[in-house]
């Protein structure tokens, strides 16, 4: 069910009966911009640990845990152009609880505290809780860096983006940002993303509609907010010539990232093809770039693609030895080709297929993904029922594909590279 | 089949041992599309000696990861081909003591089940494939080697069981990967690979007696040697006097793990889980944003959200670990051991505490009866009787802060500390 709580303000509830938990997913969203990364990064932390009553990191969890540990949330997500501020809180049927209560209630009423009343003194966030979260937060963007394959993967949506901060830029900002950040501005950017946000309540498992509605309707910021239209989809501007960059580390392994354009989104005509041809390309174990690169030439255990549909994106990342560099940069474009020729077995087509399709009939046994595929039907205002969906994955062909494979346009290399083993041994003579 | 109700839950668990010795546990869940399944072996890491009829036998390290890598590889096809037909998803994991080989669908479960059983009970191995795969698993070394939580972590475990099977790392060194033979990866097999060392566990959408039908049409098709005598040594030597071990790695803080190795005999069966609860929960009281001794390291800068413990306990060992990045090192230590110190004098006086963990830890388990990822995972079917979460639960609302208290004791009177540190070596 839909309801209007406010202009802007959403509400949809989904009703199941097959789960032990219940979940809420509150979304506050707006158009992105680099300026207010490293802000809302912030703010995530600081409405995650602490409100007026709970006011320190103790307090909130306690309380969490008198709520038989509902686990609780906040965190940033982008959807294509659309930033996005997560409320997460999930927690068990009342029908298991020790005692009879009313958890949803209690919940609710936990939420509005954390959302609507932080921890503040006079007109910013307490001060000493802002410079512990920002200290925490400063050494976590600074920790990426020993998470190799997540690095490489920042550093080429950089290269990707060049002049292009807001897409380019990483969504939580840098240790730079973070640390100019004061708990008054802060607090003001905070009542802005309250009161000009557009905001969707989900919620789903066994609950009663009125009750939520009811709870949901006592949230003071809650209220009308002008709704602006923009553009979700990611359009990257041309770029001359590839764009490619490599850095030196200290490690046993390189790290290879490899962008490409693909300029088909979630919902046009041809969106089901890019997704399979995602799929035959290198992100099921039978594909292509797993199938030749790591199990007959044996030069990668982790290669991989992936395809942002809202970002008109195929990256590709493998763990390698830094000598066979120029071989498997070689490798992976002539997957590209056999895919373009149609060169690859109707078994292999058949099995990918086969495979969306199971993937697609089991997100109904997770309520997270039963949560998120709704959502995403919002945003972009398509609905796929289930019955189409599988219809769709079905009907596509090998011409298709090779239609997909003539478009996939080279963009970006970054390699993070490393001498590995080789180096430690000539280190001796 | 033998039938277990969790009357509170609306859960059953069906158990069957079948004569040539694999148990069979199935756990329908109503309402669910998908299916989960995994096979698993009493086999892991650890298990690179051992006495076969009568006789020694020492194999390379990561031998029992490289076997699990192996049985994917069939004569003309790749096991992964067979699952993706019918679109399941399958897998493997090697730890320790086990390895477990486990796939799930919303479609074709008996073929899968099948294609499961078969993969891992008919074995392929030549020469030429046994070489082929040191290059993967070279690679797959190197990627841990790279990450240096993972380094952290069996850094401290080599620490504390220096010279053991625990000391090396599951997947090997690419020394000791390079020097399998065709051989080993037999031997290996023929050992370990009986029925009688497998358990099955099924969950999600399925018909308990279909599904132990087919299965029991499965084991009926193949012959099985006789059980292997087998006694496995593990020799995990004494104790050594505590240390502070520094290893040198890129990274942009210091990172710390205290490791505690428990020196005392851990009760069988359904008290084990129950062991293993009552001590979750004394960390929990102390080393938990719950708790008071938490917040104040929190607020002082010594650890942040980067800290974590954990407590693991597997056939012949058990330990915990204490681990965060932290500026102040020697604090971070100094802070935790006195902590350690405190838990048998002051975890009684956490009465109301307690109950606030046990409500967590309730909820907590409520939520992992929703994902059939958890109750599959959480489940060993070697522990002498069927346990489940729902078990879990049971022994969980029964616990006593006296138990806690017990269980605390035990563990921590017989305790050696090993502590490892990275550094940045800049």
């Amino acid at each position: 069910m839909e309801y209007q709580v406010a202009n802007g303000v959403k509400l949809r509830t989904i009703h199941t009966t097959k789960f032990k938990n219940t979940k809420i997913l509150i979304n506050f969203t707006f158009p992105a911009h680099s300026q207010n990364y490293g802000k809302l990064a912030m703010l995530a932390e600081l409405l995650q640990n602490c409100s007026a009553k709970y006011h320190s990191e103790l307090l909130v969890s306690r309380q969490l845990s008198r709520m038989y540990g509902a686990s609780y949330g906040v965190t940033v997500l982008r959807y294509g152009n659309q930033h996005t501020l997560q409320i997460k809180i999930s927690f068990p049927n009342d029908k298991y609880l020790p005692s009879k209560e009313r958890l949803m209630t209690e919940i609710l009423e936990f939420l509005e505290e954390m959302i609507e009343k932080p921890y503040i003194s006079g007109v910013g966030f307490n001060q000493a809780y802002f410079e512990i979260h920002q200290n925490n937060l400063v050494n976590y963007l600074n920790s990426i860096a020993d998470n190799k394959e997540y690095y490489a993967v920042l550093k080429l949506q950089k290269l990707y983006y060049p002049n292009d901060p807001d897409h380019g830029n990483f969504l939580l900002g840098s240790g730079r940002e973070i640390s100019e950040l004061d708990s008054k501005s802060l607090y003001s950017f905070y009542q802005q993303v309250m009161k000009t946000s557009a905001i969707t309540i989900l919620v789903a498992g066994e609950i009663d509609d009125q009750e939520v509605l009811q709870g949901v309707e006592h949230f003071r910021y809650f209220v009308d907010r002008p709704v602006t239209k923009y553009e979700l989809r990611v359009m990257p501007q041309p770029v001359e010539s590839l764009q490619s960059a490599n850095e030196k580390i200290d490690g046993s392994q390189s790290i290879l990232n490899v962008g490409y354009e693909l300029p088909v989104y979630f919902g046009d005509e041809q969106y089901f093809p890019a997704v399979i041809f995602n799929q035959l390309f290198g992100s099921s174990t039978r594909s292509l770039l797993f199938t030749n690169v790591r199990e007959k030439a044996s030069l990668a255990y982790d290669i991989h693609s992936s395809y942002n549909s809202l970002a008109g994106i195929v990256t590709v990342q493998a763990g390698i030895d830094y000598q066979n560099e120029q071989q498997v940069l070689e490798l992976i474009p002539a997957q590209i080709t056999k895919l373009l020729h149609g060169d690859y077995s109707d078994q292999l087509m058949d099995g990918v297929k086969q495979s969306m399709i199971n993937q697609h009939r089991s997100e109904a046994d997770h309520l997270s993904a039963v949560i998120e595929k709704r959502y995403i039907q919002q945003i972009m205002n398509i609905d796929y029922p289930d019955t189409v969906w599988e219809e769709r994955i079905n009907s596509v062909t090998k011409d298709d594909i090779k239609k997909i494979a003539a478009k996939v346009k080279l963009r970006a290399i970054f390699a993070l590279n490393s001498q590995g083993a080789n180096n430690e041994n000539n280190s001796l003579s | 089949m033998k039938i277990i109700h969790y009357h509170d839950y609306d859960e059953q668990l069906l158990v069957q041992k079948l004569p040539n010795g694999l148990t069979v546990y199935l756990q329908p869940k109503s309402g669910f599309n998908k299916t989960t399944a995994i096979l698993g072996v009493n086999y892991g890491s650890t298990d690179q000696s051992f006495i076969l009829n009568g006789k020694k036998v020492v194999q390379p390290a990561g031998i029992a990861h490289f076997l699990e890598h192996k049985m994917f590889d069939k004569k003309d096809y790749d096991v992964f081909e067979l699952f993706n037909k019918t679109g399941a998803q399958s897998n493997a994991f090697t730890s320790f003591t086990r390895t477990n080989y486990l796939f799930s669908t919303t479609e074709s479960f008996k073929d899968n089940l099948n294609i499961l059983l078969d993969f891992v009970q008919i074995p392929y191995f030549t020469k030429e494939k046994v070489n082929r795969e040191k290059g993967i698993i070279d690679q797959e070394i190197n990627m841990y080697k790279n990450d240096p939580n993972n380094q952290a972590y069996f850094q401290t475990i080599r620490q504390l069981y220096p010279d053991s099977a625990l000391s090396n790392d599951i997947a090997g060194s690419s020394k000791s990967v390079d020097s399998i033979t065709l051989d080993d990866v037999e031997l290996a097999y023929q050992t370990f690979y009986h029925p009688s060392n497998m358990s099955l566990f099924i969950t999600g959408k399925l018909d308990p007696d279909e599904t132990l039908s087919w299965i029991i049409d499965n084991q009926a098709r193949k012959i099985f040697s006789q059980t292997p005598r087998i006694e496995r040594i593990n020799n995990y030597s004494a104790t050594l006097f505590e240390a502070v071990h520094t290893d040198l790695m890129n990274v942009s803080r210091t990172k710390v793990s205290v490791g505690l190795r428990g020196n005392d005999q851990v009760p069988t069966g359904r008290d084990s889980l129950k062991y293993e609860i009552g001590l979750s929960i004394m960390f929990d009281l102390f080393f938990s944003e719950n708790a008071i001794e938490y917040d104040r390291l929190y607020h002082s800068g010594v650890i942040d959200d980067s800290f974590s413990w954990e407590f693991e306990n597997e056939r012949g060992f058990h330990f915990a670990m204490l681990s965060g990045d932290t500026s102040q090192p020697s604090i971070f230590v100094q802070e935790i051991k006195k902590i350690i110190k405190t838990i048998p004098a002051k975890v009684s006086e956490l009465q109301d505490e307690f109950q606030l963990q046990k409500n967590e830890l309730f909820g907590n388990y409520i939520s992992m009866m929703d994902s059939e990822e958890a109750i599959s995972s959480q489940f060993d079917g070697f522990l002498g009787e069927p346990l489940t979460i729902y078990d879990e639960v049971t022994i969980l609302k029964q616990l006593t802060l006296k138990d806690v208290q017990m269980i605390s004791e035990r563990f921590l009177n017989h305790l050696s500390i090993q502590v490892e540190v990275i550094k940045n070596h800049q």
